[in-house]
């Protein structure tokens, strides 16, 4: 086994010192951070991510895995910074007004982390404005919306609404997700995408930006 | 048949005159303030609501609303502790008995949690200094027996008797849902250590209220959940190993306590588990939340017809708030001819109704399900 595939593999057993042990010693290799990122981490994320797709991991290792691949980031990042590294993309995420449930919105966002994006989490509860706001100030190609509740897909609707009337509609991609958006919703409220799952949405950013 | 035969004959699988139908049975079956207040305005009812959970801010539905819709269920609640019960620390804002504080956003129709006292790095003995409630606290049982007595009095209804969550629930609001699903794979010793722990409080709980009613209620309903929208939100072998053995344990309680049918609520698609709890004792499933994968109830009724009986099945993601009163009648149509052949099925909303829900739908669910007469009822 590879040293990369090592690495992969301790991520998705969620082993936190081990993740950052073998990034430690990958670095000491010579290996750059970006080709880190590409042969373990998005490797590991993108393996895990299947499987949970397919219904053979659930939400504990998903989770344990995207919080592994933060440990292994939190030392590629700074690195990263210094290098003329370009993100894939870059994405505003968060869940919407009124809706507090963010364990799915919190994978999503690891996982498109540890692919390579550059993220702006803003949270839960998020309001329309806040997330018009966040699509002004940066050059955001994509913004990804989720909720749990049926009472809070209302706030999917008005902040499409409200990206019409701060003209952005049209200048990002849209995708929403959660139990219970549907295609159906998405397209009506005009978003661009619904991810049926985390690893169908990262798979739809990774397009968007290709 | 009265209300309460129909209700028990269908959950023993024998055919009914009619599918029976709830609302406010248990405190997923209700509806919420806001949706509450369009139905009271509809009946012409003025009265203070009461709520049956406070997170969830849902009601006990009024009596002259309940037999207006000719429901078959009556609640039975647990009262709250009187010592260490629910702190007040502000006017939207509690401390429940477990020491979970909630808030009520301004915004929201929920209260939300604010803070889960054990989360992070913590060990075993941290669960065992934390400050449990006391299960035999009087309160509990406060107006049980002279619930279940007027229930009989005053009503042909069936009875229902609600017993605390088991631990998966109560755990996930100490520790925070992500450390607790982290835990499954990183530290199961904890995790162990608090189910134990919310466990030996519940199946006090739950002893001293079958002790004081369980001869005379009808149903005994707790609620866990376990499912996702597409799967469990744990794998099979978790489950296996963690929760069953002592969801068996708290069912098996209930079971020597009382007579009644044993409901368990649990939300998404578990239809890879229903084997395993009609194994462990469960006799009702609530609330087959149908557009969660594999829970399609043609299917369920196939697979376990005479050995499971379902509870819910009109769907609140979609039809119940999006749709139209004709989408409505046509699923409770098909619920019914579907479902409720030979019994083992008994119609409600999969969850507590919203306020997105339009008060037609709502009564065009209840009144219908009432007026329809099913091809196998001919």
């Amino acid at each position: 086994m590879s040293d990369h595939e090592e690495l992969a593999k301790m991520i998705q057993q969620g082993n936190f010192t081990e993740t950052q042990n073998l990034v430690r010693a990958l670095l000491d290799q010579g290996d750059s951070p970006d080709e880190i990122i590409q042969k373990g981490i998005v490797v590991a994320l993108d393996n895990i991510g299947k499987r949970f797709s397919a219904g053979e991991c659930f939400i504990p290792e998903m989770l344990v895995a995207a919080r592994a691949s933060q440990k292994g980031l939190e030392i590629l990042g700074p690195l990263l910074a210094r290098t003329r590294f370009e993100p894939k993309g870059k994405v505003v995420i968060g869940t919407v007004k009124g809706d507090l449930h963010e364990i799915g919105k919190n994978i999503v966002a690891m996982m498109l982390k540890g692919s390579g994006f550059h993220v702006i989490d803003l949270g839960f509860d998020v309001a329309p404005e806040k997330f018009v706001d966040a699509l002004k100030t940066e050059n955001v190609q994509i913004l990804a919306m989720s909720c749990l509740l049926t009472t809070t897909m209302i706030s999917l609707e008005n902040t499409m609404d409200a990206l019409r009337e701060a003209g952005l509609y049209g200048k990002v991609k849209v995708m929403i997700g959660g139990p219970p958006t549907t295609d159906d919703f998405a397209k009506e409220i005009g978003a661009d995408f619904r991810g049926r799952d985390a690893y169908k949405g990262v798979e739809q950013a990774r397009r968007f930006v290709s | 048949m009265t209300h309460r035969e129909r209700l028990v004959a269908a959950i023993s699988h024998r055919q009914p005159d009619m599918v029976p139908i709830d609302l406010c049975g248990t405190v997923d079956s209700s509806i919420v303030v806001e949706g509450y207040e369009k139905l009271k305005e509809h009946f012409g009812i003025e009265a203070e609501n009461e709520l049956c959970n406070r997170m969830m801010r849902v009601v006990k539905v009024d009596e002259r609303i309940l037999r207006a819709l000719d429901i078959d269920t009556r609640s039975m609640f647990p009262g709250v502790p009187i010592k260490d019960g629910v702190q007040e620390l502000g006017p939207h804002r509690y401390r429940d008995p477990w020491g979970v504080e909630r808030i009520h956003p301004e915004h929201s129709y929920y209260y939300d949690q604010i803070a889960f006292p054990l989360s992070g790095e913590i060990t075993v003995s941290d669960i065992s200094k934390y400050p449990w409630p006391d299960p035999d606290d009087p309160g509990y049982m406060q107006g049980l027996k002279e619930r279940v007595r007027w229930i009989r009095e005053n009503t042909d209804c069936a009875a229902i008797l609600s017993l605390p969550a088991p631990f998966v629930h109560t755990s996930q609001y100490l520790r925070g849902f992500e450390d607790w699903f982290c835990d499954f794979v990183l530290n199961p010793g904890i995790l162990e250590a608090l189910f134990d722990a919310v466990l030996e409080a519940t199946l006090q709980m739950a002893k001293n209220e079958l002790r004081e009613v369980g001869q005379e209620v009808d149903v005994v309903i707790c609620a866990d959940d376990l499912g996702a929208q597409n799967g469990l939100q744990i794998s099979y072998d978790h489950f296996l190993k963690y929760v069953k053995p002592r969801l068996e344990k708290y069912f098996r309680q209930i079971h020597e306590l009382s007579p009644a049918k044993v409901l368990f609520h649990s939300c998404g698609s578990i239809a890879s588990i229903i084997e395993d709890l009609i194994e462990i004792g469960v006799d009702v499933l609530n609330p087959v939340q149908v557009t969660a994968a594999g829970m399609d109830p043609m299917e369920l009724k196939k697979k376990y017809r005479g050995r499971m009986a379902f509870w819910g099945g009109m769907d609140s993601q979609k039809i119940l708030p999006r749709g139209t009163v004709k989408e409505v009648k046509k699923m409770v149509e098909e619920l019914i001819e579907r479902m409720g052949e030979g019994g083992g099925f008994v119609l409600s909303a999969v969850h507590n109704i919203q306020p997105d829900v339009p008060l037609d739908n709502i009564l065009a669910m209840f009144q219908h399900a009432r007026e329809y007469i099913p091809s196998f009822g001919k």
